[in-house]
């Protein structure tokens, strides 16, 4: 197999061609990494220094004094606690949420056939499309019907049904080969049992993608969570972190957001790695043929 | 009289087509396939209802009226529409957002578009690099701001101090009306480059090994391979970040209100800002309405476009029905 | 010294006083319009958060404590200014009931005119507040005062004032301006301090930093269009009054300071971070700096040991001294669920002088009531008696802002803003040219 992909009258064998692109890859990755890295790294930084090192002008990158105490201050001048458990509920519910009914309706566009289907398909895509500014006031005036302010479901059950995820699963389930499907058909699954055990372990980089990009989203909600949760007791963490401000012109403890801000992200970066783990190649396509 | 008898005719032609089509899904070998779509969609669509269709059909009738939020609408007909028509702001966010839209959406899917590719080698280490690009996304955004103002600021900021290397004698970025736009592209796409890097990450995963080897038993160049497997086979993915950075970009609105606050002399300001602006500071929810009803139409439009381009290069449209 | 004993003597004077008033009416603070055992919720929103709203949040459990123990407060406070300005008109506009709101001057008309605001004449009348209208600060008063109601109780005034590096003026062998001073005077203090130093052509000191900058609305020149004459809107606000050689002298000056002196900085550098604009001062690199008396505390905090530094007044211009003066106020919803027990708190936060010291010397700002002014600033603050007369005297007496009208804010950002910023930006130096396009759009905002 090896010596197939190797290009006649070549100089380097694979393997040396491998490492010298490996090594070319590595080096671009990493010059346009810093300026990736650079805002966050920085965020970091300010998070250890005091309010006058946060002025200082030309900044210093590195804190002169490193004031760990920020994060422990940070911690107790807001709730904090409770605002990870809310926060964690929301998330937790949301992406479980927006994983079922996406895949689900994302199988149905996929590869069931029925009349109407991509004409209901981009009526679904059009939903996207409505600029959120204009929603806010009635969804508003529909939680208080459902007597739903300040409590988690405003910020939960809304957000279980999205078209952009619905959109993303379909194109992810349309490229998997028919064949397999068949095969189980076949062998007398049911549509729902096709799409459990067969579709669904298919799709899992597209499943960690949703659920990386739902638990970011709704992790960072800001706006809408802002109007409906007015009860201390309900705030999620970008409310609790918002809070330290004051009106412009007064004095904001940046160092103290930045800290929060920092172990704010923590839970997203584990989610972010845990859900590479599911960035994996290894489909389970034998006995089929290749060839797109 | 005939007019209208030929419209019930066709009319009725229609639905009898509608029937048709409908008895022969619901007959046979498909009776069982189209239910079990049906059912599958039902949980979403049950949402959809329930949630977004008060709050849209509410949008569609406020466009229609003079509301400032506090009093009760008032109906006016389309004389926001009219209002549009002569307002400076309208075309200038309109003409914004239409910039913005497409030099960031290209520029923002190539770039991602090969650091997909990049990211996707077996390499030691990948996911620190992936977590890398990502990490834009999960800073706070005032944070993120703030740095993006420093690198810009014109004397001592980061991209004119190297620029000066070159002896090139960098703009004003944010504090100049020309510049100010690609700075806030720069910017975004800075932000957003790691969504679409991902989706397009997944979609090289989900391509099966099998078709590569495939390929180079039968001698295929890397070239070809790109050409005959990798592309065809990410067309769907690829679909997927086009249509939703545009709409995305069309909504777009945290990093201008974050960096630029749409100006220097509102040179920064899209459609969407000026939606806010009119919503919540002008308090004219009703023009804000029908301002969000023009943004929509023009999304819907795009969108619409590139549905039916899509049916000659992705797979997976149309191939039944 | 002085300062103590002056607010000693202050101090003994309002206790007498109110021992002489409080004999039968000042002793308790409620209306005797609510039960003093209802048990309900009262929800209190606003932007001020931690460090600026402790004061309040104080007078709030000692009112409730005192006298409604039965009543919960849901606090909904340090809601960022800018979500603020959605979240509240959201709120309200879908209907929910807030008992008290946080209101700045610029959208007290606006939530006035649009009938979100209470009218609190009725209440004035059947309940006053100790010391209304006259103890209160007349600019602040007057500036929640829609058509002849007042909407609004101010709690604070934000006048401003000049930031001075001292060492900076001993070096250059100069006296600090007063509040004699010209604008001519002034200009050429600025230009004489302005140097580089380092000799490489780029300035880095400037004489005068944060009169203007990209996005700035038109209170921070507004002052200075009114020394020099001008004005923005006619008496009822229907149309402009921009056009007069006067308002556009007062913004050529400005602009002339950015592109034909130097001696201000131009937006770039004031924006560089995006935390504050004082970062400039309080790094010594700039001799006079515009801001209001909420940034003295701040600066203390920042400037530390580096250099001394006061406060002084802005200066005199042709037709007057005038200087900016803004603030904000407690205002009650129209649709509150316990209208009787906000007023009932916002008289007691307001106006008991038990707390109004403690409340003075808290956070940053200045309390609307003049009387205890001298409570403001800390009494080891070396800046403590220039802060008082900079701020609480001359600052409160000039006070001027514009005219805050229903359509202020889309006039703002539509016109000001948006024709204003081609001067900050230097893409327009000529400001008759940049007035005139201003003026007319004016012009078809209000009339229309």
């Amino acid at each position: 197999m090896a010596s197939a992909t190797k290009t006649k009258g070549s100089l380097f064998g694979q393997r040396q061609v491998k490492i010298l692109m490996d090594l070319f890859t590595y080096v671009v990755l990493s010059v346009v990494g810093i300026i990736f890295i650079m805002p966050f790294a920085w965020m970091v930084a300010n998070s250890f220094k005091d309010i006058r090192g946060i002025y200082k002008y030309p900044p210093d990158f590195i804190p002169e004094v490193w004031h760990f105490e920020n994060y422990t201050e940070a911690w107790t001048m807001t709730h904090f606690d409770a605002g990870f458990l809310n926060s964690a509920i929301v998330a937790a519910a949301v992406v479980l949420g927006q994983l079922f009914t996406a895949s689900l309706a994302g199988y149905s566009f996929a590869r069931l056939r029925y009349p109407g289907r991509d004409k209901i398909f981009l009526l679904y895509i059009s939903l996207m499309m409505v600029p959120f500014t204009v929603l806010l006031i009635p969804l508003y005036v529909q939680m208080r019907y459902f007597n739903w302010i300040s409590t988690l479901q405003a910020v939960i059950v809304p957000f279980l049904f999205t078209p952009w995820g619905t959109f993303m699963m379909r194109q992810f389930m349309v490229t998997i080969p028919r064949e397999l499907e068949d095969a189980a058909r076949i062998d007398g699954c049911g549509f729902f049992r096709t799409y459990w055990l067969i579709i669904l372990p298919l799709t899992k980089p597209a499943l960690a993608t949703l659920a990386i990009f739902t638990f970011v989203n709704t992790w960072n909600s800001f706006q809408w969570p802002l109007i409906v949760l007015g009860k201390p007791k309900v705030k999620t963490l970008p409310l609790l972190l918002a809070s330290f401000q004051n009106q412009s012109g007064m004095r904001t403890p940046w160092h103290l957001i930045m800290a929060a801000a920092t172990f704010v992200v923590i839970p997203v970066l584990i989610a972010f790695v845990v859900g590479q783990k599911y960035y994996v190649r290894g489909i389970v396509t034998s006995g089929i043929k290749g060839g797109g | 009289m005939a007019a209208a008898i030929k419209a019930r005719r066709d009319g009725g032609s229609l639905w009898a087509t509608k029937l048709r089509e409908f008895r022969r899904a619901f007959m046979g070998l498909r009776r069982e396939e189209s239910i079990a779509g049906y059912m599958f969609l039902l949980p979403n669509l049950v949402g959809f209802i329930v949630f977004m269709l008060f709050p849209i059909m509410f949008a569609f009738y406020i466009m229609l009226t003079d509301w400032s939020l506090a009093k009760p609408p008032e109906f006016i007909g389309l004389k926001n529409f009219d209002t549009m028509v002569n307002d400076r702001l309208f075309w200038k966010s309109l003409v914004n957002s239409f910039y913005y839209t497409f030099v960031a959406v290209p520029t923002g899917i190539f770039i991602a578009f090969w650091l997909a590719l990049a990211l996707n080698r077996k390499m030691r280490g990948i996911i620190f690099f992936r977590t890398v690009y990502f990490l834009p996304q999960i800073t706070l955004t005032v944070a993120a701001a703030t740095i993006w103002r420093w690198i810009y600021q014109p004397e001592i900021g980061m991209i004119n101090h190297v620029l000066d290397w070159f002896g090139i004698d960098g703009p004003k970025w944010i504090h100049d009306t020309k510049w100010a736009m690609p700075s806030v592209i720069i910017m975004s796409n800075w932000q957003g480059i790691g969504f679409a890097m991902l989706i397009l990450l997944a979609g090289l995963q989900g391509i099966p090994e099998e078709y590569y080897e495939a390929a180079s038993i039968d001698g295929a160049s890397g070239w070809q391979r790109m050409r005959y497997v990798t592309l065809p086979m990410l067309s769907p993915a690829i679909f997927f970040v086009v249509v939703t950075s545009l709409i995305g970009a069309f909504q777009a609105f945290d990093q201008f209100f974050v960096l630029t606050q749409g100006g220097p002399a509102d040179a920064t300001t899209p459609l969407t800002l000026y939606i806010f602006n009119n919503a919540f500071k002008f308090f004219k929810m009703g023009y804000g309405a029908a301002l969000a009803a023009v943004l929509f139409v023009i999304i819907l439009v795009i969108t619409i476009i590139q549905w039916q381009l899509a049916r000659r290069w992705v797979i997976g449209f149309d191939e039944d029905e | 010294m002085i300062r103590k004993l002056v607010l000693l003597a202050t101090v003994l004077g309002l206790v007498s006083f109110g021992f002489a008033a409080s004999a039968q009416d000042m002793t308790d603070w409620t209306c005797g319009t609510v039960d003093g055992d209802m048990s309900a919720a009262i929800t209190i929103t606003g932007w001020e958060g931690p460090g600026e709203v402790d004061k309040f949040l104080l007078a709030f459990d000692e009112f409730f404590g005192e006298y409604y123990p039965n009543v919960e407060q849901i606090l909904n406070t340090g809601v960022a200014w800018t979500d603020y300005w959605t979240t509240l008109p959201a709120q309200l506009a879908g209907g929910a009931e807030i008992d008290m709101a946080w209101m700045h001057d610029t959208r007290n008309d606006t939530f006035a005119a649009n009938g979100w605001a209470l009218n609190l004449d009725s209440y004035l009348e059947a309940c006053p507040i100790p010391g209304w209208p006259e103890k209160f600060v007349a600019s602040q008063v007057d500036a929640f005062n829609f058509q002849g109601s007042q909407y609004a109780i101010p709690y604070d005034l934000a006048p401003g004032g000049l930031y001075i590096n001292l060492d900076l003026f001993e070096a250059a062998g100069l006296e600090p301006p007063n509040e004699h001073t010209s604008f001519e005077e002034f200009t050429e203090l600025a230009n004489a301090l302005t140097q580089d130093t380092d000799g490489d052509g780029e300035t880095d000191i400037w004489g005068i930093s944060n009169l203007a900058s990209v996005g700035r609305g038109a209170g921070g020149a507004y002052w200075i269009i009114k020394s020099f004459g001008g004005e923005l809107f006619n008496e009822e606000n229907t149309a402009s009054m921009m056009d007069s050689p006067e308002t556009i002298a007062a913004l050529q000056w400005l602009a002339d300071l950015l592109w034909d002196s130097g001696a201000h900085p131009t937006a770039d550098s004031i924006a560089a971070t995006g935390f504050t604009t004082e970062f400039l001062f309080a790094n010594g690199n700039v001799a006079m700096h515009y801001a209001l008396n909420d940034a003295a505390s701040r600066m203390w905090e920042l400037v530390g040991d580096s250099f001394n530094w006061t406060v002084v007044p802005t200066p005199t211009g042709p037709a007057g001294r005038y200087n900016f003066i803004g603030g904000s106020a407690f205002s009650i919803p129209a649709s509150a669920a316990h209208p009787d027990l906000s007023y009932e708190l916002i008289r007691y936060t307001l106006a008991n002088p038990d707390h109004l010291c403690r409340t003075a010397a808290m956070g940053a700002a200045l309390v609307s009531q003049s009387d205890f002014h001298d409570c403001a600033a800390p009494d080891d603050a070396p800046y403590a008696d220039a802060y008082h007369d900079v701020f609480s005297v001359i600052g409160a007496r000039d006070g001027v802002h514009p005219a805050y009208h229903p359509k202020y804010l889309e006039w703002e950002t539509s016109v000001w803003v948006s024709n204003m910023d081609l001067l900050w930006t230097g893409e327009e130096r000529d400001a008759a040219v940049v007035v005139q396009r201003a003026h007319e759009q004016t012009n078809e905002l209000l009339g229309g």
